[in-house]
């Protein structure tokens, strides 16, 4: 007999995957408010770590300027310089010598196949002069075969020399690349940009959280009737507002995992472009991560706490609001 | 449990006659500096099983008496019993409990949850009830074969007609074998053949299974088969007219339809 007296009781709270599995639900079938709401996160967090990640990355490449790690000592460079000048002057005296002795050129001689570029090029590229000129040191070696191995000793130790000139300027470089990109280089001016970003960013996280708070407040109120509705059916209040946070929650999820990696990819391809090789070499990985659970939590706080008073909103409402059919 | 107990006049496992009892129920809204006396003293009976209508021109009160009886409005002044528990006493967990279990809901929009399938939609009120996911599947399916859609468990509301939508809505009403069944228009959004369906399957499943049914209505044909009907006026009951009464009025009933509407 279903009219059988009984004292009322008190409504049991429900487990909380109830909650999860009706708010997973009704994500997946407003998907295109979600998405609005989603978009909204997405957009902030991938400027919150668009900016960390460039900022980590720069620093990373500042640090490796004020201390960079050269392995090759001053009396190393030294030793190679000397070397360079003894096989320049060997090769000098060689190829006067050779031009005394007056023998044929070997007709086939082509010294663009042997190197794989004209001679003229190859010392100049390398930054080095030699003593000679090119037609000059070309003719030698078209009569004289042996001056060949000698012409390519000198541009190994040429070429050793410069990596090593290279290696002992590139902190100079990367300098003049981060100024010509108006990175500033001083403490004042970095404190000052500084600000200017934490402000940027604050603004960026202000426009979110209301988008947010907008968004599900919308949400709340088309949902009128449905609340309405799930309260005449012996939902409690606390029900209500897990239905809600859980919502956003997942929302604040899915919208800062991706964020971070646009984000990061956008900011990484920036740098990157402007860098090269220097900005991966000098990576502040631990930085990285930590900027990326920064976000992380910045994200999921900012959409749990854009939902809590929409949610709470929900779950006072009166179930009365379920009987009005104008709604 | 002695709160409880309190709250409970009639001897705990006897039937009491009446389901619904107001006395002198009183509801003022404020609206500013202004005062509106929306019920003035309201006193009805409604017995176990019966099959009620209330009437009355819109602003007569007939909503705010309906929300009361359905334990969603409290009253300013006076007591409503709802199976001998009056609700002014019960916090929001014990009303909560009470819509659960002893008010059945039936919206004039049917009001369905959109994300969820039929068989869902009936299984909610039993999982607020607490029960276990199995148990609450397999009744939900046997009431909705008893509202005769079966066939349509796994569809959405989306998928269903107005008729169908209103069954299932039927269906979630009965979930936790209420005593009450309130049924604000139950019609209203139907077409008329499929409101008599409707009206017919209220009034089977008030007599298979005892319980008491209070609709809101317009609709004549909801009329016909009432055993009382409630007149409100003016935040006062005009009249109740008895079944016997309404057999020999019932064409100055129809005859008066456009009154009514």
């Amino acid at each position: 007999m279903s009219n059988t007296q009984e004292s009322i009781k008190r409504q049991p709270m429900l487990p909380l995957s109830k909650a999860v599995e009706i708010a997973w639900k009704s994500i997946r079938l407003r998907l295109s408010r979600s998405l609005l709401v989603t978009s909204g996160i997405v957009l902030a967090l991938a400027f919150l770590m668009s900016i960390l990640t460039s900022e980590a990355m720069i620093k990373g490449m500042r640090a490796w300027i004020a201390n960079p790690q050269i392995s090759v000592t001053r009396e190393q460079q030294q030793a190679l310089r000397d070397e360079l000048t003894t096989k320049t002057s060997n090769l000098r005296d060689a190829v006067a010598e050779a031009a005394k002795a007056r023998r044929t050129p070997d007709p086939k001689w082509d010294a663009e196949k042997v190197f794989g570029k004209p001679l003229a090029e190859l010392p100049r590229e390398l930054g080095m002069t030699l003593p000679l000129t090119a037609p000059e040191l070309d003719r030698a070696m078209a009569a004289n075969p042996e001056l060949v191995p000698m012409f390519q000793d000198w541009l190994v130790t040429a070429r050793q020399l410069k990596a090593v000139r290279d290696e002992q300027t590139a902190p100079q470089r990367l300098l003049a690349m981060m100024e010509a990109n108006g990175v500033p280089s001083n403490e004042e001016a970095i404190e000052q940009s500084r600000t200017q970003t934490n402000w940027l960013i604050g603004l960026a996280l202000l426009v979110a959280f209301v988008g947010i708070l907008n968004a599900m407040l919308m949400s709340v109120t088309e949902r009128f009737r449905e609340i309405g509705t799930m309260k005449c059916l012996g939902a409690l209040d606390g029900f209500i507002i897990k239905l809600f946070l859980i919502e956003s929650l997942f929302q604040g999820i899915v919208g800062t995992v991706i964020g971070i990696i646009v984000g990061l990819t956008l900011s990484m391809a920036a740098v990157s472009i402007n860098y090269g090789s220097f900005a991966w070499k000098n990576m502040l990985w631990g930085d990285l991560f930590k900027a990326m659970l920064m976000c992380l939590t910045v994200g999921v706080v900012l959409t749990v706490a854009g939902a809590l008073y929409p949610s709470w909103r929900a779950a006072k409402m009166q179930p009365i609001e379920a009987m009005r059919s104008d709604v | 449990m002695t709160s409880t107990a309190e709250k409970t006049t009639a001897q705990p496992g006897t039937l009491s006659e009446y389901t619904v009892r107001t006395i002198d129920v009183k509801r003022v809204y404020r609206m500013g500096n202004e005062e509106i006396h929306a019920l003035k003293g309201v006193n009805i009976s409604i017995q176990r099983g019966e099959y009620i209508s209330i009437m009355g021109p819109s602003g007569s009160g007939k909503s705010t008496l309906f929300n009361m009886i359905g334990g969603l409005d409290k009253p300013s002044e006076g007591k409503v019993y709802i199976d001998e528990v009056d609700i002014a006493q019960l916090d929001s967990y014990e009303l909560a409990w009470m819509r659960c279990h002893k008010i059945g809901y039936i919206f004039q929009t049917f009001n369905l949850m959109p994300v969820q399938t039929a068989l869902e939609n009936v299984m909610l009120p039993m999982i607020f009830a607490g029960m276990n996911t199995a148990d609450a599947q397999d009744k939900a399916a046997e009431i909705l074969k008893r509202v005769e859609l079966g066939h349509r468990m796994f569809n959405k509301p989306a998928e269903m007609s107005g008729g169908q939508q209103q069954r299932v809505a039927i269906a979630r009403a009965f979930a936790n074998d209420p005593s009450i069944i309130l049924a604000d228009e139950p019609t209203g959004n139907l077409d008329l053949n499929t409101g008599k369906l409707i009206i017919e399957l209220l009034r089977d499943l008030n007599k298979e299974k005892g319980v008491t049914i209070i609709s809101a209505t317009h609709d004549h044909k909801m009329l016909a088969v009432s055993d009382r009907i409630i007149w409100i006026r003016d935040g006062r009951v005009d009249k109740i007219q008895n079944r016997a009464d309404l057999k020999i009025e019932t064409g100055t009933i129809e005859g008066a339809e456009g009154e009514i509407h």
